[in-house]
């Protein structure tokens, strides 16, 4: 049998082991397979030194071989978690909801969790019914830290918020990619979620993908104090990360980043605050900001419009590999995706 | 050739939903989000209410946006009702009921004039008409209490567009069997491909709208 297509790549594991996602060119792969090069036949005991996927097999399962000490003699495994995902990100996977039975009103805010499932750090979840704090029900929040079934960390400061959620769901999500994309405006680190001074920084739930030079638009309500910012457009001067104290501190393009710098004064407008829980239920429009156009930069001599910040769909096809899978820190693992001219399941 | 009649009609329709989703998700990432507050069932947003309406229609006013259709006057026709200059609103077929419910909506049969109107249009109030697609945009589990939330596209004149590019127009291929590694010749394949690009004109003129109780 002729293949349709076969991809094949390598990466290095991560130290400590966590999941890894390689990006596919096509669709759903037939059958995805994943070997453990540096553990392959070095006589040391390893679990899961090859693992595969095949059509047909639900989505976190795998089936491996581990390998013996000294004999290195392979005996097979199979298992129902933690194993291989296909993500399209277009069209992404829904997530069961997780309870969480706090979350605190705290820098950064933690929330309590008997059941991480499979949230890992840098993934985006999105809280619901956080009772006591519906004021971020609703809100997507990028994952800053995890103790695996304890509690995740969310990139939230909720110092100043008046009280603690006692109970709230969270719920893995994937958005689609397209880029730019909105951003929730929260304090961080200490920071109000927009600075009152010269040139304003603006801090958000999750990382952005703004550009230098792109314009921002600004959405406030009455409800979060700094209304005089509503419907104002800004140009981006910097991108970069809010750390504890609220400093500041620019980044390059391309490097992760939780904050802008814009050319907006709000020395004189009123100081940014989180509506209260209460308020939160009678509801209100979430403070934010959304991308406005791309140009002409300021300043530039020549004129020019940069054109990073065009449109774009950034959106993958992904298969991860969960830590089942990748049980190997540091190591080099190879990978295949095979794609079947006809696949016929009787 | 009835067989590839019909592949080419199944292909074009692929084609343009394909070109609608990836509009709407450049509609849903970079929309101004405004949650219905007008509604009674408890949730944020709450379902859509003649208020939330009213409102979006008082937002893109106040930014100058301008109306997408033109009045259809009264005419003398039992059970109709004229309809407003309008914006447009884009939403999931989900939203039926809750549009449905809003106070003193008029479905597209109840116009003066149904000539001037397209398949997909579902009715109007006051001056928003609604368009309805099964491949409207939903937030899974967005709401504050949990429930799906249909995102509403509402837009005026020029709020955002399509860019298309010299020689990517929409492209119907067939290759006939001998191709693709076909040594037999027993397989032909069909397909379609475009170019397509999404820009907002202007951010002011576009606003989600987004409801639960769907």
């Amino acid at each position: 049998m002729t293949f349709q297509a076969r991809y094949s790549g390598s990466f290095t594991s991560d130290d400590p082991a966590a999941r890894h996602d390689v990006e596919l060119p096509q669709g759903q792969p037939d059958r995805f397979v994943v070997r453990n090069r540096t553990a392959w036949g070095d006589d040391a005991a390893e679990t899961s030194v090859q693992a595969e996927w095949l059509r047909g097999m639900a989505f976190d399962s795998f089936q491996s071989y581990d390998q013996a000490v000294t004999s290195g003699a392979l005996s097979t495994e199979a298992g129902t978690t933690n194993g291989f995902r296909f993500i399209d990100e277009m069209n992404p996977p829904q997530f069961a909801a997780l309870a969480t039975t706090a979350i605190s009103a705290a820098e950064p805010a933690v929330a309590t969790m008997a059941d991480t499932g499979s949230i890992a750090v840098g993934d985006i979840v999105r809280i619901t019914g956080s009772t006591g704090m519906l004021q971020i029900a609703g809100y997507d929040f990028q994952v800053d830290g995890v103790s695996a079934n304890t509690n995740i960390t969310l990139q939230l400061d909720a110092q100043n918020f008046a009280a603690a959620a006692t109970a709230g769901n969270v719920r893995l999500i994937i958005p689609n990619r397209m880029y730019p994309r909105y951003r929730y405006i929260v304090p961080l680190e200490d920071a109000a979620g927009i600075t009152q001074e010269a040139q304003a920084v603006v801090t958000f739930s999750v990382d952005h993908d703004f550009s230098v030079g792109e314009k921002v638009s600004f959405r406030v309500d009455d409800e979060f104090g700094m209304s005089e910012i509503n419907n104002m457009v800004g140009t981006v001067l910097s991108i970069g990360n809010m750390a504890e104290g609220a400093v500041y501190t620019a980044v390059a393009a391309g490097e992760a980043a939780n904050a802008i710098r814009v050319d907006i004064d709000t020395s004189a407008f009123t100081a940014f605050a989180f509506p209260t829980s209460a308020n939160a239920a009678d509801g209100f429009q979430p403070a934010m900001v959304v991308p406005a156009g791309a140009g002409p930069q300021n300043g530039a001599n020549p004129p020019l419009v940069p054109t990073s910040a065009a449109f774009d769909n950034r959106s993958r096809y992904l298969m991860r590999i969960g830590t089942s899978v990748i049980t190997s820190a540091g190591a080099t693992y190879d990978w295949w995706a095979e794609y079947s001219n006809q696949h016929e399941a009787e | 050739m009835p067989v590839l009649n019909s592949a080419a009609a199944r292909l074009g329709q692929a084609l343009r939903e394909t070109q609608d989703v990836l509009q709407r998700d450049n509609l849903e990432a970079t929309a101004s989000i405004v949650n219905s507050i007008g509604g009674v069932n408890g949730d944020v947003p709450s379902e859509m209410a003649l208020s939330d309406v009213d409102e979006i229609v008082s937002v893109l006013q106040q930014n100058d946006g301008e109306y997408i259709m033109v009045k259809i006057p009264g005419e003398d026709k039992i059970a109709t009702s004229p309809v407003g200059d309008a914006y447009g609103c884009m939403c999931t077929a989900r939203m039926i009921p809750v549009l449905n419910a809003i106070d003193e909506f008029t479905r597209k049969q109840f116009y003066p004039n149904v000539n001037v109107t397209l398949a997909s249009e579902w009715g109007a109030v006051n001056n928003v008409r609604f368009f309805i697609s099964s491949q409207g945009s939903v937030s899974p589990n967005a709401s504050l209490l949990g429930n799906d939330v249909a995102n509403c596209f509402v837009t005026a004149k020029e709020g955002y567009k399509v860019v298309w590019q010299a020689g990517g127009k929409a492209r119907f291929i067939y290759l006939p069997p001998g191709y693709n590694n076909d040594p037999v010749m027993l397989r032909h394949t069909a397909g379609c491909s475009f170019y397509q690009g999404q820009a907002i004109t202007n951010d002011l003129w576009v606003q989600n709208l987004r409801s639960t109780g769907i």
